[in-house]
């Protein structure tokens, strides 16, 4: 399987642990990912929310640039997925959209024709190899480990045009973590917000939401917590102890990135994935599954 | 009605004015083709022997009283389908009057505080006036929205925040039902920050429950921060977004300290540098900004744009 891999800024500033393990993981698994890197960032929400044709011009470009190498297009951050499988949906619905974009892409000699797809790594793992394929690679089973899931907003919603689970009740996480050996944490935050997008506006409001979904997950007994977003994994590891807190509690809880975890499922290396890359040291969650960094 | 089917529906009973606390009663009822959960509510009511407090009027979808919480998920009675096993619990983020009844004075005060009348200043140039569809769109994707509060009570920035300077998705969609109309004339984005839209984290959950199926954060929230920004002196927040932009015309992709300093300025920055240096030596931090490549056609874009706007 070839991708086109769309890291992500965060992926290669904040968290260049997940960029790092994804590589990882992808070698492992036979995945080969081509990075594209050329393609400037998505926007987050700040682009999107203050300058729409910006936004769908550099998306496209991204989208463009895959279509020419021929591949789809992997990520590792939710709010990338969304932005990219939102401009991709709109500019194949609304021709006269994709036309006044085309013509600012053609400026810089590109073309966008709708021809590839956006998926993310959660995605690939369930969909494209497959659980049962899958499970047959764990060769270390994560026995005996608590995880808590955390799906991440915009993996989930909107659901008519992501619409790979339920954001109601979804399920591909749990079912990822079950596959690796260990236990998913049934706890009410799952599907909720850690409150990213408004940590550099309205620091105090971001930090009540990822406040509570760690005490949360704290109070439903995790070992750790894994993201399938770096923004997620920023809001809940590096500014773990200022927002737990805003609910005057204490947090310790190790928050780990999907390809890392699955990674130690598939046998690696915790230095090969990055593990000493987190503010909350991971130590706990090595000594639960009998590994030392 | 079959006579083995059932539904257990466990009811969120609560009297502030005589209880302490509140508490929860099951009833099992007995199962219908095709029942919604105000059905389950009226057999509890009118056969159980209880009075369960719980608002409705129309029962079509139209009125917006009847909305609760089933199952963790804002809902409206009158539309949801009831399931065999079901907890019933008033709208979150309001306070209770008496079970399922929620008080939403403070939403609705909130509503009117963003206006949501059409202000014409320019006398009309023709009666009656040309308007077509396509003028109309944005506005009208809106008119549907029967102020129900159903997105409000799935916002967690009143759940896990209780921010309460927020108006909320409900009320910021009344504001946008006007600023996107073609006539509308009044100072839409002061009111937008006045009730502190760029609150909103993004999240999708008011899409997710509207029972009318309007896309809040897209068609209403979205479009109105989209009108600060134009407006970039307005609001830090909306200052906030051109940084962003102006970082990633700079390097292409986003640099986090660049970001934080030029957000909140040097001074107030410095109050975070415990933090970046823990994620210096974690390797979380990069000092110097690194760029994507492919630079000239990125800038070039942005140009083009503009241009093209």
């Amino acid at each position: 399987m070839k991708f086109a891999y769309y890291p992500g800024c965060s992926a290669k500033s904040t968290c260049p642990e997940l960029d790092i393990s994804m590589k990882a993981v992808a070698r492992k698994l036979g995945l080969e990912l081509t990075e594209l890197e050329v393609a400037a960032c998505t926007g987050a929400r700040q682009l999107r929310d203050s300058n729409e044709a910006l936004f769908l011009t550099l998306n496209a470009r991204t989208l463009a640039l895959a279509e020419k190498m021929e591949r789809n297009v992997v990520t590792v951050c939710a709010t990338c997925l969304l932005n990219l499988v939102e401009v991709n949906d709109r500019l194949r619905r609304d021709a006269e959209l994709r036309t006044k974009i085309n013509k600012n892409l053609s400026e810089i000699g590109l073309q966008y024709r709708g021809e590839c797809e956006v998926t993310h790594i959660l995605w690939v793992l369930l969909r494209d190899i497959g659980a049962e394929a899958l499970a047959k690679r764990i060769v270390r089973p994560l026995h005996g480990l608590r995880v808590a899931p955390f799906y991440g907003c915009h993996i989930l919603r909107p659901k008519d045009v992501l619409g790979f689970d339920d954001p109601d009740s979804p399920t591909s996480l749990d079912t990822l973590i079950r596959l690796l050996g260990a236990e998913p944490v049934a706890y009410d935050g799952k599907k909720r917000c850690c409150g990213f997008h408004v940590l550099m506006e309205k620091e105090g409001v971001a930090l009540k939401l990822s406040g509570r979904r760690l005490l949360e997950a704290q109070e439903a007994k995790a070992d750790c917590l894994v993201t399938t977003c770096p923004l997620c994994h920023t809001s809940l590891d590096p500014y773990q102890s200022a927002a737990a807190r805003t609910s005057g509690a204490k947090a310790d809880l190790p928050i780990i990135h999907l390809p890392q975890l699955l990674g130690l499922g598939l046998g690696l290396d915790p230095t090969e994935l990055r593990l000493d890359g987190h503010v909350v040291p991971m130590a706990p969650v090595l000594e639960k599954i009998a590994l030392s960094a | 009605m079959s006579s083995r089917e059932s539904v257990s529906a466990k009811i969120f009973r609560y009297d502030p004015a005589t209880e302490n606390s509140p508490r929860y009663e099951t009833f099992e009822i007995p199962f219908e083709k095709e029942m919604r959960v105000l059905d389950v509510l009226d057999y509890a009511a009118e056969n159980c022997g209880v009075g369960v407090g719980y608002r409705w009027f129309c029962g079509v979808k139209r009125c917006g009283m009847c909305g609760v919480t089933v199952n963790g998920k804002p809902v409206l009675a009158c539309w949801e389908k009831a399931t065999p096993s079901m907890v019933i619990e008033p709208l979150p983020n309001m306070p209770v009057i008496r079970d399922l009844v929620v008080d939403r004075s403070a939403f609705e005060r909130s509503t009117l505080d963003m206006e949501p009348c059409l202000e014409r200043r320019k006398p009309y140039e023709t009666f009656p006036e040309p308007l077509t569809h396509t003028d109309f769109e944005d506005a009208f994707k809106l008119m549907n929205c029967i102020e129900c509060y159903v997105c409000t009570g799935a916002c967690p920035v009143f759940a896990d925040a209780d921010h309460r300077q927020f108006a909320g998705p409900a009320s910021l969609v009344q504001l946008a039902k006007v600023a996107l109309h073609p006539k509308d004339e009044g100072d839409r984005v002061a009111l937008a920050l006045k009730g502190d839209i760029y609150a909103c984290v993004s999240c999708y959950q008011c899409s997710n429950v509207c029972p009318v199926g309007i896309d809040v954060l897209e068609d209403a929230i979205e479009k109105l921060k989209r009108r600060c920004a134009a407006h970039a002196a307005a609001s830090p927040e909306a200052r906030h977004a051109r940084i962003f932009s102006d970082l990633v015309r700079q390097f292409g992709r986003i640099h986090p300290p660049t970001l934080m300093r030029r957000t909140r300025g040097l001074l107030a920055s410095m109050r975070k540098t415990l933090l970046a240096l823990t994620m210096v030596r974690r390797g979380k931090a990069q000092i110097v900004p690194g760029s994507a490549s492919g630079m000239d056609e990125i800038r070039k874009l942005f140009d083009v744009v503009e241009k093209n706007k």
